[in-house]
């Protein structure tokens, strides 16, 4: 997780290091009601509530890999209603998913995640008492784009660290230079504060820049 | 603290929602 937060974090305290303003986070990002939703859903995966369900066993891998790819509009969206460098980010997000969906749904909607990564990360314990859903699965010889798969782990030194992919790496980079962007960018107008919105991913919903 | 300063701390949680809900990092507890 920290690979994931702490660029973002990294690159909110630099922007205001150099001169830039927090307010300039207030620009809406376009279909925020899906992001709630599905951080909502994997959050529900996670806590593996009803580890007996059969339901989930078969199909909560692909409850995961539907939310997971629900994220590529709203980065394209905001991609697309961002003018010049400030869409650069979105787009560099935008790949990095695309590579987790194109492994993801090639892998018959689970996660291929390499042993080695597993043990770096002293996740071997859960390995050894499995729950009935999972989305990911172990890299063996007939996983599709190993290379794009969880094969990169966090530092073992890091809280709860975690295996991570290239896609992984490109989503945390691209949002961290979208918020470092966004604080150095000029600032959004008082008056645009709660401008009315056209629909969850409607270009209304874009404040004017000062 | 205004209601400006609000919303650009809430849409920065989004962003930090996006991230991770549109990470695939393994995490082998179920999750």
């Amino acid at each position: 997780m920290f690979v994931l937060v702490g660029p973002s974090v990294a690159a909110l305290a630099l922007g205001l290091l150099s001169g830039g303003s927090f307010r300039g986070l207030a620009r809406t990002i376009a279909g925020w009601p899906v992001v709630v939703v599905g951080i909502a859903i994997e959050w529900l995966l996670a806590k593996n509530l009803y580890p007996d369900s059969a339901w989930l066993a078969n199909w909560g891998h692909w409850a995961w890999a539907l939310s997971l790819a629900a994220m590529l509009p709203v980065l394209l969206v905001n991609a697309r209603r961002t003018d010049g460098l400030g869409r650069v980010p979105w787009l560099i997000a935008s790949l990095g998913l695309t590579l987790n969906l194109t492994v993801i749904f090639t892998n018959g909607g689970y996660m291929p995640v390499e042993l080695k990564a597993i043990e770096e990360t002293h996740q071997t314990e859960s390995l050894a008492n499995p729950t009935r859903f999972r989305r990911d699965v172990l890299i063996n010889a007939d996983t599709l784009l190993p290379l794009l798969s969880d094969i990169l782990p966090e530092p073992a030194f890091l809280p709860s660290p975690k295996v991570l992919s290239v896609g992984d790496v490109l989503v945390s980079t691209g949002l961290a230079s979208w918020i470092f962007w966004a604080v150095r960018a000029r600032r959004v107008r008082p008056s645009d504060d709660f401008a009315p919105q056209s629909g969850v991913l409607g270009r209304d919903s874009q404040p004017r820049l000062a | 603290m205004s209601s400006f300063t609000i919303r650009a701390a809430l849409m920065g949680l989004v962003v930090l929602a996006l991230a991770l809900a549109s990470s695939a990092g393994a995490v082998t507890t179920g999750g």
